[in-house]
């Protein structure tokens, strides 16, 4: 365990070299969600219900999406992809006594909770300024299954990028990939509507994918959205996902180092 | 000026000759990844405005129009200033950047524009498709005029983002590490201009930059509501 927080640590150190780059990054993730919370303050009046939204509810969900992308949402895949597979870095990765999995996991945790802190900090004006009542959920059941959603949400984000990333081992150029995911991202996972405000082929294409399990299922959760049994529902069906995300990771990494190969002298 | 004109000319050949040496691989790419986010850009809009009937007065054609014009606009931009600007943090981290200053020609002239970014002017193409499209689907009326002074605004626009980015730029001479500003700069200027603008200044915030007032200014000309431009 020491040895884990030991990395832990050293990769801390790096985060917070470039403090002023991290900030810039969690700034492009907060401008989205900050226009579109401002967009629908602007459409909805106060009674207003627009399929089970209030202006109080859409509200907070698009505060706690700028929380939710910053804290959930890794981007290992550059790393792998770019740094690791492409420039072969991976050769020294594949010499170090632990996972390659965990490494990249306790690697890019010290991102996620410094873009994390960013996000709480610049909630505080939003909500001071534009006088956004935070609407959470009353229930302690549904905010205990709701953690549960967040917490597999980040594994499954995790796990979604690294299988993206180890694409590298036999496409030549993934940019055009990562491009593709990223509009999938923004139009699937709750990012520039909640789910059920896109048109009904699109919920229903999103149910097939991992992306709004990675970000609009634990923020509606948090809203009280949904119940006990239905939130119940959602965390087996992340579950599955990460057996799948997993298989598909174990299968992509066996065979995508069969492809790879290092040289130096 | 004839001088600068004939380099730039040069620019342009030499960034096409580039362009073309892998043009499969390039063309692919291009048309996919500025493909992709321009019908992004546009459908967004569509799917934001699904359930209302207007914002603010905008109906949703002369909204999704914004955002076509937005990609065309943002086209020109990048294949003029777009590379060389992505460029820059590199050249002050890894000291090249005197060969730039020692070259005997303008700097801002030739770090600005050293390079054309080709791929986006699929961006433009897509957007003026698209904004045909649109025009012609929500029947919005466009006066002959109007589209005088749109290309007079969006010229405007494009030195206005210009000076918007060199400006942000120069912070990378102090801290050559913050590469992304460049990133930052587009998902702010997109994110503005490209139609939310009506109801961010409706919600009475500082968020008017000049460039995005410009930018939303040249978008509303041909739909004739720039009455005061």
């Amino acid at each position: 365990m020491s040895r884990f927080l030991r990395i832990f640590s050293l990769y801390s150190q790096h985060v917070f070299q470039y403090r002023a780059r991290n900030f810039i990054w969690f700034l492009i993730s907060f401008i989205n969600p900050l226009v579109l919370l401002l967009f629908w303050q602007g459409i909805l009046s106060k009674n207003s219900v627009l399929n089970g939204w209030t202006i109080e509810s859409i509200r907070t969900y698009y505060l706690f999406l700028i929380a939710g992308q910053a804290l959930l949402i890794h981007h290992v895949e550059l790393t792998v992809g770019f740094l690791d597979i492409k420039q072969g870095e991976l050769v020294r990765e594949l010499l170090k006594p632990t996972s390659y999995m965990r490494t990249r996991f306790i690697a890019e945790t010290p991102w996620r909770l410094l873009q994390g802190f960013y996000a709480f900090v610049s909630m505080i004006p939003i909500v001071y300024f534009l006088d956004v009542s935070v609407h959470i959920s009353t229930n302690t059941a549904v905010i205990l299954l709701a953690i549960l959603t967040a917490l597999n949400a980040f594994i499954i984000s995790f796990l979604f990028k690294m299988v993206l990333g180890f694409t590298a081992f036999w496409l030549t150029n993934i940019d055009s990939l990562l491009e593709a995911n990223d509009v999938l991202m923004f139009s699937l996972s709750g990012i520039l509507l909640p789910l059920n405000l896109l048109p009904s082929w699109m919920q229903t294409l999103a149910q097939f994918t991992p992306y709004p399990y990675m970000l609009y299922y634990p923020i509606s959760a948090f809203i009280g959205i949904y119940n006990t049994t239905e939130l119940i529902q959602i965390i087996f069906a992340q579950f599955g996902i990460m057996a799948v995300l997993l298989l598909i990771y174990k299968l992509m990494w066996h065979q995508g180092l069969k492809k790879f190969s290092g040289v130096g002298q | 000026m004839k001088r600068y004109l004939k380099l730039y000319l040069a620019i342009l050949k030499i960034s096409l000759d580039r362009f073309m040496a892998y043009r499969l691989d390039a063309f692919i790419n291009a048309v996919f990844s500025s493909g992709i986010w321009t019908f992004f850009n546009v459908f967004s809009m569509y799917l934001v405005t699904l359930r209302v009937d207007s914002v603010f007065g905008w109906k949703t054609g002369e909204l999704i129009l914004i955002s076509c014009i937005y990609n065309i606009v943002i086209g020109v931009f990048s294949l003029l200033f777009g590379r060389g600007f992505s460029e820059f943090s590199e050249l002050i981290d890894k000291g090249k950047f005197d060969l730039f200053l020692l070259r005997p020609i303008d700097s801002q002239f030739y770090v600005s524009l050293h390079t054309a970014y080709i791929n986006s002017l699929i961006r433009t193409i897509l957007g003026t498709i698209l904004a045909i499209i649109v025009i012609n689907a929500y029947h919005i009326p466009i006066a002959p005029l109007g589209i005088l002074f749109f290309i007079l605004g969006c010229i405007l626009a494009i030195l206005l983002l210009y000076s918007l980015l060199f400006f942000i730029n120069t912070f990378v001479i102090w801290a050559p590490r913050i590469d992304n500003v460049n990133e930052l700069f587009y998902t702010v200027t997109g994110q503005i201009s490209k139609g939310n603008i009506p109801t961010i200044t409706r919600n009475s915030l500082c968020l008017r930059l000049t460039v995005c007032h410009y930018h939303v200014r040249s978008d509303k000309t041909p739909l004739g509501k720039s009455d005061n431009l």
